[in-house]
């Protein structure tokens, strides 16, 4: 305990020396001069709480770490490992928005896009070890190349997704190329002046991207050529089917393709993980050396990381930009990166129903908590930092696929 | 009959430090030969230039009449040079059974389309490899532990998986860096009996860098003696063990 008082006192000492200079001296009027005055007490009150933080720091961060969180692993990830429960999950998520609010439902379509980069972007941070800080370069490659190609050449959704992933792709193998050598903190800086980057040439390139006006108009995805809207050139939905128009169809609509481009995003990673090239990624971020001895080529396998996470992220710009019909260079700021990595981290590295999990809750807790608006990156900071000290694995720590011996 | 491994001149330098200087020795097919030499002697830097990792400042290394020098580690291995490390070096938090997967890797259908979406070929290579697997599992006594994760394998038992790593790939020349150290007198006995019939059922030829002279002078065919980055000797053991410049070596000036 003394030694605790004394280090926090030393603490205390130092913000007082520091404080001194800073708040200490007060410039007064008197008459036609100024004179310098002392004043104490802003000088004290930063010192006794430099001291109260200390103490506080040294005598609670030790007892907290002593609290550990159950572990939900051994009941939350079997649900992934019978066909049964995945089936039954999958229908109560699919059935859920004819029963929800048109606003539950708009939001629960946001999880999943976010659902889909924490995905993605797992591939390079979770599974092959890059930290990659400017992901949302390749979301904003995917939602601009959308717009550009319906606006241009008149391409419509369907055809746009598989063209917007190779576009990310094509980024993400030329970002890793300069890029192969470098590793942790290097890399992370690169990455994010990659995101930078394409944030400004969006921002400045007016003549192309509309610059910060952004892009509108942007065509909505249809049913088999089915539009939702209420009168349109081709046929629409409600005709087709003899139904009188109702905005949330497309709502609807809307949230059951994100969800089937999450349940194709899931079953590809997670099959992606089985394969060798998954296994590699996981080799290379283990011992890279290793792997050069085992005849692994690291450049290629960073590459297909790179390409692999940068192609969700493809998609879900894609998908992004045809349920907003509006995009703008504020929805790709470092802000967002931010958010998908904490996605990632906060699920647990390569874990796969961790990630689910946490895209959810990060998009549900701003909502919830509106009346908190103000303080949310305080609340969301101090969550980070609990979550550090008590369960630095993630939400869902990530399993190894069991193999059986032939 | 050209050698297996032809080491000519190989120099490596350090800035101002020759940590191998000139150094030349051959390898035949099925031979297993140790190199020894005090601490500091360029051992290990020798077995960095073969496999790829330095890249030597003079001399040329060929394998099995084909110059290696030149290339990037990861094809030499693919050649059938596979090596160990003094410090193991294993995929701590993958299971046993994925580490012998990786190492694999380029003998694996590694294609995007066949890998998704299953395709029969895929599959029957992922069922050798598994069985490859399986079977040096069986050799390296590690089959009961296929599913832990090599992080929690006791010493001996990651010695034994950094070298039946090795061994799925089928290499013709296995480079072991000090695969003693560490070990108790039993499991060294059993290391020595393993590297014999590394050599005498499975064909490989062994490079072997060891402290251990009572497993060295057991195994080896020839060994070659380092001292400061020089070939001092090169001979069967009994010569080597009386080699007045071997003695000197290990023992300084008497």
């Amino acid at each position: 305990m003394g030694a605790r008082v004394l280090d926090a006192a030393g603490w205390a000492l130092i913000a007082l020396l520091l404080a001194m200079p800073l708040m200490g001296l007060r410039l007064q009027p008197a008459g036609m001069g100024l004179t310098v005055q002392g004043a104490w007490q802003p000088v004290a009150t930063v010192a006794v709480l430099v001291l109260v933080f200390r103490l506080a720091q040294l005598s609670l961060l030790p007892m907290l770490a002593r609290f550990s969180l159950p572990t939900p692993r051994a009941q939350l990830a079997q649900i992934g490992r019978h066909p049964l429960a995945l089936a039954v999950l999958l229908a109560a998520a699919a059935a859920w928005p004819f029963f929800a609010s048109r606003g539950a439902v708009d939001l629960a379509t946001l999880a999943l896009i976010y659902v889909m980069l924490g995905l993605g972007l797992n591939i390079v941070v979770g599974l092959a070890g890059l930290l990659d800080l400017g992901y949302v370069a390749f979301y904003a490659i995917g939602a601009y190349g959308f717009a550009l190609l319906a606006e241009h050449a008149g391409i419509g959704f369907w055809l746009a997704l598989p063209l917007c992933g190779l576009l990310a792709a094509i980024a993400g193998v030329l970002l890793g190329f300069p890029v192969l050598r470098l590793r942790g903190d290097y890399l992370a800086i690169v990455t994010l002046g990659f995101g930078e980057i394409i944030y400004l040439l969006l921002n400045n390139l007016d003549a192309l991207t509309g610059g910060p006006n952004g892009i509108g108009g942007i065509p909505r995805p249809t049913l088999f050529g089915l539009e939702f809207a209420s009168r349109a050139e081709g046929p629409t939905f409600h005709e087709f089917f003899g139904i009188s128009f109702n905005s949330s169809h497309r709502i609807i609509f809307l949230y059951l393709l994100a969800l089937l481009l999450v349940v194709i995003t899931l079953a590809v990673i997670r099959r992606l993980r089985m394969m060798p090239i998954g296994r590699a990624w996981e080799a290379l971020r283990e011992d890279e050396i290793a792997c050069r001895a085992l005849g692994l080529n690291p450049t290629s396998i960073k590459l297909s990381a790179f390409a692999l996470g940068a192609t969700f992220a493809g998609f879900a710009g894609c998908f992004f930009a045809a349920r907003q019909g509006f995009i703008s260079p504020e929805s790709f700021t470092f802000h967002e990166s931010a958010i998908i990595l904490v996605i990632v981290i906060l699920g647990g590295m390569g874990s796969q129903a961790g990630i689910v999990l946490a895209a959810v809750f990060m998009t549900l807790l701003p909502e919830l908590a509106r009346e908190f608006d103000q303080y949310r990156m305080l609340l969301f900071g101090l969550g980070m930092v609990l979550m550090m000290i008590w369960r630095p694995q993630g939400l869902l720590p990530a399993r190894r696929p069991r193999l059986e011996l032939a | 009959m050209t050698a297996l491994l032809q080491v000519e001149g190989v120099s490596m330098r350090f800035g101002g430090l020759m940590a191998v200087d000139n150094v030349s020795f051959t390898m035949e097919p099925g031979e297993i030969l140790a190199l020894i030499g005090p601490n500091g002697a360029g051992k290990t830097t020798v077995f960095n230039c073969i496999s790829g990792f330095y890249r030597p400042s003079a001399g040329q290394i060929h394998l099995a009449g084909q110059r290696t020098d030149r290339e990037p580690s990861h094809l030499i291995a693919r050649r059938g040079l596979v090596r160990t490390f003094q410090n193991i070096r294993l995929f701590d938090n993958m299971t046993v059974l994925e580490n012998l997967l990786v190492a694999q890797h380029s003998r694996l259908d590694t294609n995007l389309w066949t890998g998704l979406v299953r395709a029969p070929g895929y599959r029957a290579r992922m069922k050798a490899a598994l069985a490859r697997a399986a079977h040096w599992l069986e050799v390296v006594d590690l089959a009961a532990v296929a599913d832990r994760e090599a992080s929690t394998l006791a010493y001996g038992q990651r010695r034994r998986l950094e070298i039946a790593r090795c061994m799925v790939q089928e290499p013709r020349l296995l480079l072991l860096d000090e695969p003693a150290a560490g070990l108790n007198p039993r499991e060294t006995a059993e290391l020595d009996a393993l590297i014999v019939d590394l050599r005498n059922q499975h064909g490989v030829s062994v490079l072997l860098i060891e402290h251990d002279m009572h497993l060295v002078m057991g195994v080896s065919d020839r060994i070659v003696v380092l001292d400061q980055g020089r070939v001092i000797a090169t001979g069967q053991p009994e010569q080597v063990r009386r080699d007045p410049a071997v003695i000197k070596a290990y023992l300084g000036e008497a």
